[in-house]
């Protein structure tokens, strides 16, 4: 199982990128593009749902895309890779890993020194979600 | 120790009658002045000594508050007001009691250490900003006040939990004891 998760500004731009089980290189530029078309599922999901977690927006082959909204419109993008060994974890545990790390999310835009937009570039956040990333997603 | 216990009762009582304001709205303004303060000035340095001046400002009038509301009327005697400022002071005005170390023989320098304060929650200093003392204010804060007890002091910060210390810690020096002037 691997996946790739994007934190998208609400002005489109990505600001946080982490990968769990992959390889960045080849696969992981593929997987930006897949992800990048997946917003406009996003835009047409939440247009449906008052839910901040949107599920599984789009799928590509055999990868799913999950999305997440925060309040301030801020998306978390997890795409999800089977390998042959292991299947996809199930929707619960998917939403649990968004609403954790809309906590670190959160923790993280208090600070005074971070400007909303901008790249997400602390190393205590890719941390935290790591840890967030390992315990819902392994 | 019944001079602590007797402290600590006063600070207890007066901040139980004191309006209080919630930690993240007094965190996050704190935190918009440092930011605008870094945005308008030219360097770091510049940003420090604001703070500090500020800080200052803040201490010369809160001192009068604190020993109104607590009855308190210290001598300029160096142990019993830094004990003043950190078991009544900083309990009613920040929630934290720091810890007093390392007085030296004749009790003119001691440190003064806090773990967490409000201040600080969920702030992380960009590489950029090493140099900024985030604590600056506190520090004028205590110059300012004990300046209005006739004590001159220098505060300096010696570790900086931002910057991966264990605590924060305050080095307060006595540089002088002020006698009060009388012309005729």
């Amino acid at each position: 199982m691997s996946y790739s998760f994007v934190i998208v500004s609400k002005n489109d731009s990505p600001i946080f990128e982490y990968v769990l089980n992959g390889d960045a290189s080849e696969s992981g530029h593929l997987n930006q593009f897949i992800i990048h078309a997946a917003l406009d599922c996003v835009d047409e999901a939440q247009a449906s749902t008052t839910q901040w977690f949107l599920r599984c927006v789009d799928r590509f082959n055999d990868k799913s895309i999950f999305a997440y909204i925060t309040a301030g419109l801020t998306r978390f993008m997890l795409l999800a890779e089977p390998t042959s060994s292991t299947s996809i974890k199930s929707e619960d545990a998917i939403r649990s890993f968004f609403l954790d790390i809309n906590e670190c999310y959160l923790r993280h835009v208090m600070n005074p020194f971070y400007v909303e937009g901008q790249a997400i570039s602390s190393d205590s956040f890719r941390e935290k979600v790591a840890n967030v990333a390992r315990k819902y997603l392994l | 120790m019944s001079r602590e216990r007797n402290l600590a009762k006063i600070a207890e009582s007066t901040f139980s009658k004191l309006d209080k304001v919630h930690s993240e709205i007094f965190t996050m303004t704190y935190g918009a002045i440092v930011t605008t303060l870094v945005e308008d000035l030219d360097n770091v340095d510049e940003v420090n000594a604001q703070l500090d001046k500020m800080g200052h400002n803040i201490g010369e009038r809160l001192v009068d508050e604190l020993l109104a509301k607590t009855g308190l009327n210290p001598q300029p005697d160096m142990r019993y007001v830094m004990e003043i400022v950190t078991r009544v002071g900083f309990r009613i005005y920040l929630g934290i009691t720091p810890t007093l170390s390392n007085w030296n023989a004749d009790s003119t320098t001691v440190t003064l250490s806090f773990r967490d304060s409000a201040l600080s929650d969920w702030v992380e200093l960009p590489h950029t900003l090493d140099d900024l003392s985030y604590f600056q204010l506190v520090c004028g804060v205590i110059r300012g006040a004990l300046e209005m007890l006739g004590m001159k002091v220098k505060c300096t910060i010696t570790a900086d939990k931002l910057k991966g210390a264990q605590t924060t810690d305050i080095l307060v020096e006595l540089q002088e004891v002020m006698q009060a002037k009388f012309y005729n």
